[in-house]
């Protein structure tokens, strides 16, 4: 398990555990969790605070990396609230092969930074987009569109429909 | 006049051969595409039209059914297989999202597959009926048959 | 004798006759409309960026050498197993000298190393 002296705070979320680290103690956390007995990463992601002005998140940005204990079927998940503009975290890559392409998902779609990653290249949009397309300051994009039913000539006639 | 009588003739049998022999380029994308896998079962048979090959290679089709959301990644790829294809050649946009973007309005796609190929025919639905490619393919077979020896590109 | 054959003539004719007319008819009715794009490679959409000529390796060009020869051997027992009976010792005896001169010329190519595909 994680020694308690990286862990800052500890949860229950809907039946799943979760534990908060800090940034930097990401990779040494996930390597203990690792050795342990957790050996497969189930996802890795992001979570972007920015429209919620309750002020009860650290950062804006929380990387989640949700972990699983094959032989007792245990899961866990780990949080890190990271901020800055780019936000950096160290990759853990090394330690779980898919972190790869879910770290290029993330850089992809938030922007992350993940420090000693072999590739952290565009994996969903085209390589030459420019923006972060899930963070919050983000426009969702697309064209108006014109309803028939805010248009008199455009309605359908009873006897027609 | 013996000439004119001539080239109609020969129009017509030549937008006839050309309109019932359309063969497909293999384009499903997304959902649509399911549903242009169930056209060419055997309930719905879609090669009693003439479509029995679905070809896999673009410079042996007539046809581009483009069924399913139409990414910005995908969309230059889409435009050079359309130009891939020899004339004649003609688009069905199958789909809502083909057609206009679907219930998909934001960044990643691209809002309707006209933008960037001339489209003959739309289907919308999501995902049309099997039945409604059908009917698709058989208003562009109307079509191509009015077309004549030299199609209007 | 050669009017057994004035059938596969006729067939022949019909047949270039056939295929004259469907290419002569695709290239006047069809439209040709050549332009850069459309002359590209096809690799499934992306405008081709690795060259399409590679170097293969030589193991192709031995493999088929060594069938052409063995293939055409085998080609010469047919008509010897038909007509063995007719040759009687003879035959048998000249074909053994001709298996065996092919034979050694197998041996070699086994101890060499050109049967290993590595």
């Amino acid at each position: 398990m994680i020694p308690e002296t990286l862990v800052l705070a500890r949860g229950v979320s809907a039946g799943d555990d979760w534990v908060t680290v800090d940034a930097r103690n990401v990779h040494d956390a996930l390597a203990r969790l690792k050795e342990d007995g957790y050996r497969l990463l189930t996802f890795l992601t992001c979570v972007d605070h920015l429209a919620d002005s309750s002020g009860e998140w650290p950062a804006r940005y929380e990387v989640v990396y949700q972990l699983r204990n094959l032989e007792t079927r245990e899961q866990i998940r780990l949080r890190a609230f990271i901020d800055g503009d780019p936000p950096h975290i160290d990759s853990v890559s090394d330690l779980f092969p898919p972190a790869n392409w879910e770290e290029r998902e993330t850089y992809d779609m938030f922007g992350v930074i993940f420090d000693n990653h072999p590739d952290l290249t565009r994996i969903l949009m085209p390589d030459d987009w420019v923006g972060y397309p899930l963070r919050r300051d983000y426009p969702v994009g697309g064209e108006p569109v014109e309803f028939s039913e805010e248009h008199e000539r455009w309605q359908t006639a009873p006897d027609k429909a | 006049m013996g000439k004119n009588i001539l080239t109609t003739t020969l129009g017509k049998v030549v937008g006839w051969g050309r309109g019932n022999s359309v063969w497909p380029a293999q384009f499903g994308l997304a959902c649509c595409a399911i549903e242009m896998i169930a056209t060419a079962t055997a309930g719905v048979d879609i090669g009693r039209f003439g479509s029995e090959a679905f070809r896999a290679s673009p410079r042996q089709s007539d046809l581009m059914i483009v069924s399913g959301r139409v990414s910005q990644k995908m969309a230059p790829i889409l435009r050079t297989i359309y130009d891939q294809m020899p004339e004649p050649k003609w688009v069905i946009s199958m789909g809502a999202c083909a057609s206009t973007g679907g219930i998909f309005n934001n960044y990643a796609l691209l809002q309707g597959v006209d933008k960037i190929v001339p489209v003959d025919v739309y289907i919308p639905g999501c995902p049309p009926r099997p039945e409604d490619l059908l009917n698709a393919l058989m208003i562009l077979q109307e079509r191509i048959k009015a077309q004549g020896i030299l199609p209007q590109q | 004798m050669l009017d057994s054959y004035v059938p596969v003539l006729i067939f022949v004719l019909i047949i270039l006759g056939l295929i004259g007319a469907l290419v002569t008819l695709s290239f006047v009715l069809g439209p040709a409309k050549p332009y850069r794009r459309k002359l590209l490679p096809y690799e499934s959409g992306i405008i081709p960026d690795t060259p399409a000529m590679r170097r293969l390796s030589v193991r192709f060009y031995l493999t088929a050498m060594l069938f052409i020869i063995f293939d055409v051997e085998a080609v010469f027992f047919y008509p010897w197993a038909v007509l063995l009976r007719q040759l009687k010792w003879f035959g048998l005896i000249e074909m053994g000298v001709f298996i065996g001169i092919l034979a050694i010329a197998l041996a070699h190519i086994w101890r060499k190393g050109g049967l290993d595909w590595e």
